[in-house]
């Protein structure tokens, strides 16, 4: 992980997987890749927390999958239900509410 | 550790396997490349228990939900063919026979859903392609169901046709912002729709205005009877655009499909085999097998139950298969107030029988050979089939009854208290005694 605290970053993993899906379908290893590039590579999601928690989002209805083929390997995409794209909402301005309130704090 | 999950085990993989190949775009050797991409994820059977637990229990895979789904249909079509071939007349005009039918059905509507599942996988949600190459195939299969049952109307396919055009065109603007469920909605739901038209003869369109049926005569045979109100249509008519144009897009473009499945390392081989089987049989199939509907043989049977119990009610007796094959080639299974109409005004129904000059010499061969008068519907049988001509052939038949001999075994169990063994049950066979002589016999 990056010079982030693994305790700041918990509650928000569930949050960057959902940003992430947003735009289009992705599965495992480009999920970890996007979120490694658009964070300048400060989130470096392992392998261990990234699919027990898409699994997890899966299970909650915030996900949905379909399996694809490509060049021989089979590949598990993951994309936005309505219900996700409505807790991403939430845990948006949830979080835009909580980092600025910091911000005053911090600046203070 | 046994890794009984395929699916999160492929999963996981996978993600490996993008790794090393990342790894090796870089320079890595091939061994060197894996050895790393899989130090850098772990411990795999970890990652593996931990996606398990969250996704719950595993069943055994012979009892995973799908294997039960497979179990239980098996066994259902077993069973119902089992008492269709093994009791072929005695479930005719049954609840069985609609039961096999419906149950074909449901196994063909689901056979597409399940093509278009495979076809989804192999072509990905989240493009436009995969709608309309799932359309297509199924647009395909269902050409030949339909000469397969009835060669000549194609008209419901032209209606599903049209309807899966209308949700390639529409769909195009908006197909990628559409949720992963309902683009499945949509796929499945075409399968399902546009099948069970093919199969039901239900032109989809027909709310819009009663689509006249299109019948295909090369040899302009003109129309009668039940088929009077289709519309004769040449092989090149222009309502048959949408059949042609799909079968000139449809088959190079399946070849072309077939290939590229069949090289794709990943796809099952059960899969590949049960694709191309079915696109070789869309070809071979309805040039061998084609047009049992065409004198409604298959229509007919969910009517079959309520002409029975029409006959029964009223003639106290089974239809035969000759009337059977009337009803269907007519069509008239239809209009059931007509069939009863026509049974009450029979001559089978309305024969004076009190005037037959041959009954009181049939009453008299019942009272000796059963001991009892005639039943009505007896009386309209000999009547209707001229039976009562000869008199010998009705006894025979009489004497070779059951009846005759449950009521031997009724005198024996009366008179002395015991069942009539098989030799004494011959004699009186063969020997053609009265009924009442045998009891006075005994008595």
């Amino acid at each position: 992980m990056g010079k982030i605290n693994k305790e700041v970053l918990k509650g928000s993993t569930e949050t960057l997987i959902l940003k992430v899906l947003q735009r289009e379908p992705l599965y495992g290893y480009q999920i970890a890749k996007s979120l490694k590039k658009l964070s300048t590579e400060i989130f470096n999601l392992g392998e261990g927390t990234l699919y027990p928690l898409l699994h997890k989002l899966e299970k909650q209805k915030l996900l949905d999958s379909y399996w694809q083929e490509v060049g021989g390997r089979k590949r598990k995409y993951y994309s936005l239900t309505k219900k996700g794209r409505k807790v991403l909402q939430e845990k948006t301005a949830e979080w835009q509410t909580f980092s600025q309130a910091v911000n005053h704090v911090i600046k203070s | 550790m046994k890794f009984k999950n395929k699916e999160i085990l492929t999963e996981l993989q996978s993600h490996i396997q993008e790794r090393s190949e990342e790894l090796r775009f870089k320079g890595l050797t091939p061994e060197k490349a894996q050895k790393q991409a899989a130090q850098e994820f772990g411990q795999l059977e970890t990652v593996y228990q931990q996606v398990k637990n969250i996704k719950g229990s595993a069943w055994l895979p012979w009892l995973s939900p799908k294997a039960l789904l497979l179990w239980t249909y098996c066994f259902l079509t077993m069973a119902l063919l089992a008492i269709y071939f093994g009791f072929k007349n005695q479930v005719a005009g049954t609840i069985f026979e609609p039961l096999l039918l419906y149950w074909a059905g449901f196994s063909i509507v689901g056979g597409t859903v399940i093509i278009s599942y495979w076809l989804i996988e192999f072509l990905g949600l989240g493009k436009h392609k995969t709608l309309w190459v799932t359309i297509l195939f199924i647009a395909l299969l269902n050409l030949p169901i339909t000469a397969i049952l009835d060669i000549d109307n194609f008209e419901v396919n032209v209606h599903a046709m049209f309807l899966g055009i209308t949700l390639i065109l529409l769909s195009k603007i908006f197909w990628p912002k559409l949720t992963i469920w309902w683009q499945k909605f949509i796929i499945y739901g075409y399968a399902i729709i546009a099948t069970t038209s093919i199969l039901r003869e239900k032109p989809l369109f027909n709310f819009i205005g009663k689509a006249r049926c299109l019948f295909l005569t090369p040899d302009n045979v003109p129309l009668t009877g039940a088929l009077a109100s289709c519309q004769q249509v040449q092989p090149w008519s222009g309502m048959l655009i949408p059949v042609y144009l799909t079968l000139l897009i449809g088959v190079p473009y399946l070849f072309y499909f077939l290939i590229r499945y069949w090289l794709n390392k990943s796809t099952r081989l059960y899969r590949k085999i049960i694709l191309s089987s079915s696109a070789l049989g869309l070809i071979i199939v309805p040039m061998v097998v084609n047009g049992v509907n065409n004198y409604g043989q298959i229509d007919i049977v969910p009517r079959k139950a309520e002409i029975y119990q029409l006959y029964q009610e009223i003639l106290q007796r089974d239809p035969t298969a000759e009337e059977i094959e009337f009803y269907a080639q007519t069509r008239a299974y239809q209009h059931l107030d007509r069939i009863r109409e026509t049974l009450l005004n029979s001559e089978e129904y309305n024969i004076n029988l009190d005037q037959a000059p041959w009954r009181p010499t049939i009453e008299q061969i019942y009272w000796d050979i059963l001991g009892r008068d005639p039943r009505t519907n007896e009386l309209r049988f000999y009547a209707v089939t001229r039976a009562y001509q000869d008199m010998e052939r009705v006894k025979e038949t009489l004497y070779q009854s059951e009846e005759r001999k449950i009521k031997i075994n009724l005198i024996f169990q009366e008179v002395l208290k015991r069942p009539a063994t098989e030799e004494e049950l011959d004699f009186y066979i063969k020997n053609k005694t009265s009924i009442e002589d045998i009891y006075q016999w005994y008595h």
